[in-house]
């Protein structure tokens, strides 16, 4: 195939430009990498040292608590990985994959929280369904006020990569945060009902997403 | 060794640290990427300007390159999302990846003929060009987008679907009524591929 003739001035031209712009160091997306998890790991384990462990914490059923935090953790791992993935060709996952896993871990974390995390115990009494909304919004707010600095942090990890689809990757960047934010709370949060779990721990999710999916238009953009 | 992969090892030398690898990444990619956008832009003038900066961009990335990644899909992914910015900033309407702009444009070169070849024949292959052109240009842009990626820049469907941020099917459906809008309006003159998935050109 043909293609039209380069101008000549073109290489100098770009050569002097590139010779003048600061570059991203060789390594930086590793050390970037490193860096946003232990930031993220320092933030979470601090939203736990500050709010405390929940009072019955020692008490709860090993395969309940070792459930949650496998479900959560490995949707939140998977979420994270799929959005830190360069693939094959710098342009990160697949917009196939993307949606499968998006689709695949928020499915599976609605059904842990309304079904499993709902028949769990309980130490906190919610009372009617009117006072279970309101009293779930404080931990909508928690869960969402934790994952916020997690969709940021993956997306300046990724920053400066164009990506198959900005929004859909924005959109797993705030489901990862909503998945690190929901495991977090487990080990605060002494409630067990459904309204609840999926209220206050399942919804931040999806504002997490939309937020995710604003920021990418921005910074996920290459 | 192909030039695909002389150009990743390029980059991977560039990406550790030796500068004087920017070079080779340049006359290896250049030339396809800037006849990627004067075929988008049809203005040499801003498919010079957005060659530039799409190598500043790939130099300000280079840390973040992962060794083996192949170059070209995300050269042309940045390269395009430049030329869709530069149409929105300038308020371009309607919003056409075809659209043409001026008399500084060249046609695309499928079927150009060899300089080899005799007068007759270079005019037929010159006739066609033109005669693909502007039923590209007619086509809906995603359409003929898809046409250009696979069979102008030689990317295979996967990269090419990467690199609109799509998935393969609706790529390959894209490129499949590109097909059938040109065999519509060329008849015999437009030697159909049988089949979408072997249009993707090897890079030597």
């Amino acid at each position: 195939m043909s293609q039209p003739e380069l101008p000549p001035a073109l290489k100098a031209r770009v050569l002097m430009s590139v010779s003048k712009e600061p570059a991203t160091a060789p390594g930086a997306f590793v050390k970037r990498a490193v860096a946003g998890a232990v930031v993220v790991m320092l933030w979470l384990g601090a939203a736990i040292a500050l709010i405390g462990l929940r009072r019955d914490w020692g008490e709860l059923p090993l395969h309940y608590s070792l459930g949650t935090v496998l479900v959560t953790s490995a949707s939140a791992v998977t979420l994270s990985l799929l959005v830190l993935s360069r693939g094959p060709d710098m342009l990160g996952a697949r917009v196939k994959t993307l949606l499968t896993l998006i689709v695949v871990s928020t499915a599976l974390m609605g059904l842990w929280a309304g079904l499993v995390v709902a028949s769990g115990p309980s130490s906190f009494d919610m009372g009617s369904t009117s006072e279970t909304l309101s009293k779930s919004k404080a931990c909508h707010l928690i869960s969402t006020v934790l994952g916020v600095p997690i969709v940021v942090g993956l997306a300046l990890v990724r920053r400066g990569l164009p990506a198959t689809s900005p929004v859909l990757l924005g959109a797993a960047t705030g489901g990862a945060a909503g998945a690190w934010a929901h495991a977090t709370a487990h080990s605060f949060c002494p409630v067990g009902n459904a309204l609840h779990a999926v209220v206050g721990h399942w919804l931040p999710m999806f504002t997490l997403m939309a937020l995710g999916a604003l920021l990418a238009r921005r910074v996920l953009r290459g | 060794m192909g030039e695909s992969r002389a150009l990743e090892e390029a980059m991977v030398r560039y990406a550790q640290g030796d500068d004087a690898a920017f070079g080779v990444v340049y006359d290896l990619a250049a030339p396809s990427l800037y006849g990627f956008l004067t075929r988008l832009c049809r203005d040499r003038a801003l498919a010079e300007d957005l060659t530039h900066e799409t190598f500043l961009r790939i130099h300000r990335a280079r840390g973040l390159y992962r060794p083996g990644a192949a170059v070209m899909p995300w050269a042309y992914a940045i390269a395009r999302r430049l030329f869709l910015d530069s149409v929105r900033s300038r308020k371009h309407e309607p919003v056409s990846l075809d659209e043409p702009r001026g008399g500084d444009e060249r046609p695309s070169d499928p079927g150009v003929a060899s300089p080899e070849a005799g007068a007759d024949e270079q005019l037929s292959a010159m006739r066609l060009v033109e005669a693909i052109e502007r039923v590209l240009a007619r086509i809906p842009p995603l359409q003929a987008e898809a046409f250009r990626l696979l069979k102008q820049e030689g990317l295979s469907v996967a990269e090419a679907a990467a690199v609109v941020g799509t998935t393969e099917t609706s790529l390959k459906l894209r490129a499949h009524r590109a097909y059938e809008a040109l065999r519509e309006a060329l008849g015999e003159s437009w030697d159909v591929p049988a089949k979408v998935e072997g249009t993707g050109r090897k890079r030597a």
